[in-house]
């Protein structure tokens, strides 16, 4: 009960505090098995006026890459179970789910923070997850 | 606008944004996907319950959304959306109390409370901004666009090299954030703040994908409508 006071008091009292700085920005990046580290969830090159009206109503794919890379930046600050569980576990239903996957494999994420420093923008990797298994569907 | 004529309006559009949330969620694991399939049907239900002006109905509804909402806070450990998650909480703990106050002099506090916080979700953010160097001389936006993880597209991120055209969308953001208040001076002026705030949010959705603010927001603005009206002779003695 408490735990759920804690987090509803923040939606009653919200600080609108919309991005007053431009901290440095999370991405997650994975690797299978001997593969390359790639980034989880690439943006697209452009995305069309039409796709653009049709996110306003359906954006389910980016709201969740949001979440992810909220958990993320939780993670970084506070680790926690449940935001290494949260991306854990969706980047292995997006591996089951794609042809990436032929056979049993392990996988391992990893946290990436870009930042500004000066002119130059850095990359950081500010956690590697333990490797764990996926099966293909 | 009446206080229940703003009530069923607010729960009209908030049935419709939650209606939205909960879609998004219909191809996610078992357990979500049962969460907001709750959601979808309840939402629906407000719908038609607004609709057909069933107000002891609605009253039922919007706590049975209230407690599947805090199932939902629990299971994200938080809101999935941020700022959007945090305004849906706050319209759909508001339309709670309002209809299960018996007090009119409660119903008002509470829509009072809104209009004052969407206000404010302009008016502090619009601070923080100004308060900011990197915003002024829109340094902020460049980065934003350059290596934030908000840019929609890969193509959006050349904007970043836009450095006047970034400084006037900076001063523009800012100047309309901060100035939103005023908006209350005249009806008028602030139908014409508040479809430009619907635009705003349009734009970010185009631009950042923040699709969910541009429907959560709107649930919120008969709250401002109400409050302009009901406060209009106090609010006329402020300004002039």
């Amino acid at each position: 009960m408490l735990q759920i006071l804690k987090l509803l008091i923040p939606a009653l009292i919200p600080s609108w505090r919309f991005f007053y700085e431009i901290a440095p920005s999370p991405r997650i990046e994975y690797i299978v098995s001997n593969g390359n580290w790639q980034e989880f969830r690439p943006r697209s090159q452009s995305v069309s006026v039409i796709e653009s009206i049709k996110n306003i109503f359906y954006n389910a794919y980016w709201n969740e890459y949001l979440y992810l890379i909220n958990c993320a930046e939780k993670y970084i600050i506070t680790p926690s179970p449940h935001c290494y569980r949260e991306i854990k576990e969706r980047i292995e239903r997006e591996l089951q789910n794609s042809a990436e996957i032929k056979e049993t494999s392990k996988f391992q994420f990893r946290l990436v923070f870009v930042h500004r420093d000066k002119t130059e923008l850095n990359r950081e990797v500010l956690f590697t997850s333990e490797l764990h298994e996926v099966k293909p569907k | 606008m009446n206080l229940e004529s703003c009530i069923r309006f607010t729960e009209i559009f908030l049935a419709i944004a939650f209606m939205q949330q909960s879609i998004e969620h219909f191809s996610s694991i078992k357990q979500e996907r049962r969460l907001f399939v709750t959601k979808f049907i309840y939402s629906t239900a407000l719908l038609v319950a607004a609709l057909i002006s069933a107000t002891t109905l609605s009253k039922w509804i919007l706590l049975i959304l209230f407690i599947n909402r805090l199932f939902i806070l629990k299971y994200f450990q938080g809101p999935y959306n941020g700022g959007s998650d945090s305004m849906s909480i706050l319209i759909l703990s508001v339309l709670c109390m309002s209809r299960f106050s018996t007090e009119l002099e409660w119903q008002v506090y509470a829509f009072g409370y809104l209009a004052l916080q969407l206000l404010m979700s302009y008016f502090i953010a619009g601070s923080v901004k100004i308060m900011n160097p990197d915003w002024r001389n829109g340094k902020a936006l460049q980065d934003l666009f350059e290596f934030s993880a908000y840019p929609s597209s890969e193509s959006l991120r050349k904007l970043s090299s836009q450095a006047t055209l970034l400084l006037i969308l900076s001063w523009a953001v800012i100047l309309f954030e901060l100035l939103f208040p005023l908006a209350l001076i005249h009806q008028t002026s602030l139908v014409i703040a508040l479809l430009l705030a619907f635009c705003f949010h349009l734009g970010m959705s185009f631009i950042f994908g923040f699709n969910r603010f541009v429907w959560t927001w709107l649930a919120a603005y008969p709250a401002i409508l109400w409050f302009h009206q009901h406060y209009s002779s106090v609010l006329g003695m402020i300004w002039h």
